[in-house]
């Protein structure tokens, strides 16, 4: 055999040094007629203009591809997310990005306002019956599926179904778990029937999209989560889909027969990317439109240009530090108070947030009906601290760390990697706390790895960050039982009061009953609550009628206008 | 030759089986699972609202299944990530990170050895020394660093030439096809640039020092007394005989076509198999980690049969039984 290669490395070598820009102009040009031009998934039912025509739908306002009297140009704004949709139907998804996409296709029964209290979506009106144990709907009767299907109350009973299936492992099937049925009474007419009453009983009944049951319908639960319908799906939402190019980009459309009218923005495109660096410099450069939940300091930057615009909310996100109160010292009150009067956690919100955030003061979120604003954080207070530690027993040791019975005041704190307001977090924590002769080891973990020793009550402390419910409920993390205590924390008599809580329909009393609670966690210390971090979000100027709410920044997209001078962008 | 073939096809047979048995037990040692329904994309790492998750299967029964599916039905498995076939993901992912690769790699073999030969040609020059010194540099550099300093340079924060990040602009499938081919190009420029920069470094330091060992070798000495001239003795003489250490560089990086370019597609939002596998990993999506390790381990052997093949087809001795 004749050796090819020797024959033409000489060549090759030749040719780099002699004529470079020859030999990148051929790569390229043989790369480029290589290139992958997979075609973008496309949704399985379209309108065509023409069919766009016969259904009447309205254009005449807004220029869609149905094209009107008067059309202007297309709108399209572009969306940062920090990754890709995990799945697009209601049921199935699970992460944030595939969260508030779904809300754009997919609506429920009611409409969450901005104060938490309900109005009309699906539904037009509802009633509860005298016991309050059955919840009648009345279904508006203009809505289509973006396929162009009567949206009818046998939608609403099979969704309930399919939401409690266990093979579709529905996100928030635990809301239902109070709902005995739900039955389509006629098209119009759907009710809701609970096995008793409580003050959270609409919520309940609303969370989740309505899915369609003529798609649906004949495909088995344990097949829900593999079917096709995730990645392309039917809604009846201000937004229809129209393609999504897996890590690259999910386009939607405006949906020329929405039932409250037709979106102004007439395609919306969420962008997947990973690296904040690129998140940042795509919004300077104006190639993007919105991003969200931003660190500190990238959103002071990005807001001070001419641009753009910054929104800032309070997050549904507290962070704090959980002790492990089945571990000595950990499980003496007194320690917990001692360290968290170490720590001040106004500092934390000035150093790490740059005044972008507020000091949590106990488990109850501000913004739900059950928070009890007159009661007070522990104070930052270094003498407290030390005073408490001294009558535990502990002395500063020669190296500056407290010891009792030989033993050093030293122990490991965890967090997950992956978010570095968590780490920051940690690294203050351990100074502050070594002031009062407390040595701190940090740990930083993967963020499965950091789950998995929560589970097994593997840990001294840790920082963690508690996502909040939009329902008054402290059952899921503070009852004894409680999947997500991990910390080892409760009492009989906690139980019997959370339960006693929310179950209470009267509000005055169940008030009552939260603060109490409250009161008795911010006493007993098992979390050092830290702060809550304003969701930090930031828009394009030539976008209008922005409003950002707390039960989801994407809830009033539908809203939003692109100003007419920029449209042509 | 033939013989030569087979008894390496049948080596990585049993190599490539080791290498897939070990990646599943590594993979499912880890703790955590793909049922955790985990945002690791959200500030909160629980939810109260969220169910947790199913009890796990135990390990062997889990790789009893799936060798089976893969062995009998040759089914790669389920994404529970992009909740769709491991083919479908694979079959998306790999053509984005070839489009990335083969002119990385064809762009870095060119310009280091281009550069190796003129700084081993001009020993103790001013371009030797040039070259020693860049190529020293941009070995030292961390592409994800790199990748940064070009991003800002080029694509927004001092001059906005180029695009940022993606494998093609937003909508672009709506545009007409020499459109697309541009916009393809422009989106290649940096991510490559920053391959090629790190990379042709290490081809330029080792084509310079094995031809310069060459080139002091006597059959050298000889024909440069007889009077040939110096580029008939590097050209013809000495690079044919450095070429077959580079050749075996050229085999051990043949991989990297597949899975080489993790960070690289991490800092320009590439979709391809280097960042399907780091989200692969970090949600326990055993089934797409996996179908990753056959692909990246089957190209390693490949890359390693096709190097020995080359030095057989380029040395004789090689070929020779011994």
């Amino acid at each position: 055999m004749k050796p090819m290669l020797a024959r033409v490395a000489p060549v090759v070598g030749w040719l780099v040094s002699h004529c470079p820009a020859l030999v990148v102009s051929g790569i390229v040009a043989v790369l480029a007629a290589g290139c992958d031009f997979g075609a973008p998934t496309k949704p399985s039912v379209e309108f065509s203009a023409q069919e766009n025509e016969r259904r009447g739908s309205g254009s005449t306002v807004l220029g869609s591809s149905s094209g009107g009297e008067n059309p202007r140009p297309a709108t399209r704004i572009v969306v940062l997310s920090v990754a890709d949709a995990d799945s697009l139907n209601p049921l199935t998804t699970s992460v944030q990005t595939g969260s508030e996409i779904v809300t754009l296709l997919f609506r429920g029964l009611c409409e969450i306002r901005p104060d938490l209290t309900f109005a009309p979506s699906l539904a037009r009106s509802w009633e509860f019956s005298e016991d309050r144990l059955q919840l009648t709907f009345h279904l508006r009767d203009d809505v289509l599926w973006h396929d162009g299907t009567p949206f009818t109350a046998a939608d609403v009973e099979f969704t309930f179904g399919i939401q409690k299936e266990p093979a579709v492992k529905f996100s928030a099937v635990a809301w239902k778990r109070f709902i005995e049925s739900c039955v389509a009474v006629d098209p119009r007419t759907v009710r809701f029937t609970y096995v008793r009453a409580y003050p959270d009983q609409l919520a309940d009944a609303n969370v989740g999209g309505i899915v369609p049951k003529h798609i649906l319908g004949s495909v088995p639960p344990e097949e829900i989560r593999r079917h096709e319908f995730q990645r392309q799906p039917i809604g009846t939402g201000p937004y229809r889909f129209v393609a999504w190019k897996k890590d690259q980009e999910i386009e939607l459309a405006a949906f020329d027969r929405y039932y409250e009218g037709r979106a102004r923005i007439d395609t919306v495109i969420f962008r997947p990317e990973p690296q904040p660096e690129t998140r940042v410099l795509l919004m300077k450069s104006g190639q993007a439109d919105v991003i969200t939940r931003l660190a500190a300091a990238d959103f002071a930057e990005l807001a001070s240009l001419p641009h753009l615009v910054g929104h800032a909310l309070a997050d549904r996100v507290y962070y704090f530090l959980g002790w492990n109160l089945t571990r000595a010292p950990f499980d003496r009150r007194e320690v917990r108070e001692a360290l968290t009067c170490a720590i001040d956690r106004r500092e934390l919100v000035r150093a790490l947030l740059s005044d972008r955030g507020s000091v949590c003061r106990g488990p109850v979120a501000p913004f739900l009906w059950g928070h009890d604003p007159t009661i007070e954080a522990l104070p930052f207070d270094v003498s407290r601290s030390e005073r408490l530690l001294a009558a535990e027993g502990w002395k500063r040791g020669a190296d500056g760390v407290l010891v009792r019975d030989g033993k050093r005041f030293s122990f490991r704190m965890m967090t997950n990697s992956g978010n570095a307001l968590k780490s920051d977090t940690l690294t203050f924590v351990q100074g502050m706390l070594a002031k009062v002769g407390v040595d701190v080891i940090q740990e930083i973990i993967e963020p499965m790895a950091f789950k998995s020793r929560l589970e097994q009550h593997d840990f001294d402390g840790f920082v963690g960050a508690l996502g909040v419910g939009l329902k008054m409920d402290l059952s899921g993390i503070w009852k004894t039982n409680a999947a997500y205590n991990f910390i080892g924390y409760g009492s009989k008599e906690l139980d019997a009061a959370i339960d006693e809580a929310a179950g209470s329909v009267e509000r005055v009393r169940g008030k009552e009953l939260w603060s109490r609670i409250q009161a008795k966690i911010v006493h007993d210390q098992p979390y050092t609550f830290l702060f809550i971090p304003d969701q930090l979000n930031i828009v394009h100027r030539r976008l209008g009628n922005v409003e950002m709410q707390i039960t989801g920044w994407t809830d009033s997209l539908h809203r939003w206008v692109v100003s007419e001078q920029e449209a042509a962008r | 030759m033939l013989d030569l073939i087979v008894r390496r096809i049948a080596i990585s047979i049993p190599i490539l089986a080791l290498v897939v048995t070990l990646a599943f037990v590594l993979v499912r040692a880890l703790p955590g699972h793909p049922d955790a329904l985990l945002d690791l994309d959200a500030a909160a790492e629980f939810t109260p609202e969220v169910l947790s998750s199913d009890p796990r299967r135990p390990v062997l029964e889990e790789f009893a299944d799936w060798s089976t599916a893969l062995f009998l039905r040759g089914d790669f498995g389920y994404s529970t990530l992009r909740r769709q076939p491991v083919s479908e993901v694979l079959a998306d992912a790999i053509p984005h990170t070839l489009r990335l690769t083969i002119p990385a790699l064809v762009l870095q073999v060119l310009v280091g050895v281009g550069l190796g030969i003129i700084a081993a040609t001009r020993r103790g020059s001013v371009a030797d020394g040039g070259v020693r010194i860049v190529s020293l540099i941009l070995f030292s550099t961390p592409s994800f660093y790199l990748g940064i300093v070009l991003m800002f340079v080029f694509a927004g924060g001092v001059f906005s030439w180029l695009p940022t990040s993606g494998a093609e602009s937003l909508g672009a499938g709506h545009s007409s096809l020499a459109e697309r081919l541009l916009d393809q190009t422009r989106h290649l420029v940096l991510p490559v640039l920053t391959l090629v920069l790190g990379s042709s470094a290490v081809w330029a330091r080792f084509t310079r020092a094995e031809l310069l060992e060459v080139l002091g070798v006597e059959h050298i000495v000889a024909a440069r007394a007889r009077g040939v001239s110096e580029r008939r003795i590097v050209w013809r003489h000495a690079l044919r005989a450095a070429i077959v250490p580079l050749v075996t560089l050229l085999g051990l990086a043949f991989p990297y076509l597949i899975g080489g370019a993790v960070i690289v597609e991490m800092v320009y939002g590439w979709p391809g198999i280097g960042r399907l596998a780091v989200r692969a990993v970090i949600a326990r999506d055993y089934d797409l980690f996996l179908a990753i390790q056959i692909v990246v381990g089957s190209t390693v052997l490949l890359g390693n049969l096709i190097a020995d093949l080359a030095q057989a087809g380029i040395d004789p001795r090689i070929r020779r039984p011994a």
